[in-house]
């Protein structure tokens, strides 16, 4: 599920190791290359922006969306929280205007996961197979609990 | 599953050692199985997405559940079903099988004469069919698993 506001425009295609996902472009996203950010690792955050004093976290995460501290990328897209941003960094990425898209959602079976929100709830639809695109709100979930699980300090 | 003297046309779906039987009425389509996308933190006994007739359709491995889950390979074969009763209209789910699935005409005394103990709450009846175990899923359990009170 993504922030009502202003419709959607476009999607970013992130490509993150071998995985390839969605997210839709909105408000609540900052991109910043790899010469603005601290490429200092905290926790498990592997980098970090730091705005008006506040660490903002950056996580790579492996096709198990777990935090990896050695993965190359070359871009951080900051997605803004009440408190504080949280990000994920990414190897590439390009904007799809959302008329190039086929998205279709979907019910994610069964539990949730850790950060208590479906991390995954539509999919670009593709001749025979599909691109996950992932929730905002399931994505900045899964980051802050990666956050609070490895107990990164502002 | 029938009234005394009503015949069912049944699937029997081969999951490892077991199969499911169940009404035909509740299966979409059976297909190959190919291009399944994984999705990362879900369960376990999620295999994946496909694009079925343009739609995302998570696959479920429920041996998984009781296994080491089905090993995939040639044999394998995707059962897309209904939506569950009281979910929405889009809302198409598949299981994996581990070989076609079979057509079957039963009566339930067909199935009274052969039934067996039963421990798996995800089966309503357990009992043997030509020799194998089977086993009449318990719909109710397995909306229950899909969709827990807290996602709903």
């Amino acid at each position: 599920m993504n922030p009502p506001g202003a419709p959607i425009r476009h999607y970013i295609e992130l490509r993150m190791g071998s995985s390839t996902f969605f997210l839709a472009n909105t408000p609540l996203l900052v991109i910043e290359p790899r010469e603005n950010m601290l490429v200092k690792p905290v926790g498990l955050a592997a980098a970090q922006r730091v705005v008006q004093g506040v660490a903002w976290p950056a996580f790579s995460l492996d096709a198990d969306m777990e935090p990896v501290a050695d993965a190359p990328w070359t871009r951080a897209i900051f997605l803004n929280t009440a408190e504080h941003g949280v990000g994920i960094l990414v190897d590439d990425l390009r904007l799809v205007p959302v008329d190039h898209l086929r998205v279709e959602p979907f019910f994610p079976l069964g539990p949730l996961p850790p950060g208590g929100e479906p991390l995954f709830d539509a999919a670009a639809m593709e001749t025979g197979t599909l691109t996950l695109v992932f929730s905002t709100r399931g994505l900045i979930a899964h980051l802050l609990y990666e956050e609070r699980r490895h107990g990164h300090a502002q | 599953m029938a009234m005394r003297n009503d015949r069912v046309h049944g699937l029997l779906l081969p999951i490892g050692e077991r199969s499911l039987l169940l009404p035909s009425a509740l299966v979409a389509e059976i297909i190959t199985l190919r291009d399944v996308v994984e999705q990362p933190l879900a369960p376990p006994w999620i295999t994946g997405l496909i694009n079925w007739r343009s739609r995302p359709v998570t696959v479920c491995d429920i041996t998984k559940l009781w296994s080491e889950g089905i090993e995939a390979n040639s044999r394998s074969r995707v059962a897309v079903f209904y939506p569950l009763a009281g979910r929405n209209a889009g809302e198409f789910f598949a299981i994996l099988t581990s070989a076609e699935p079979q057509p079957r005409v039963l009566d339930d005394a067909m199935a009274l004469m052969t039934n067996t103990g039963n421990e798996n709450p995800l089966f309503s009846v357990t009992l043997v069919l030509d020799g194998r175990p089977a086993a009449i899923p318990n719909l109710t359990t397995i909306r229950e698993l899909f969709y827990p009170a807290k996602t709903t």
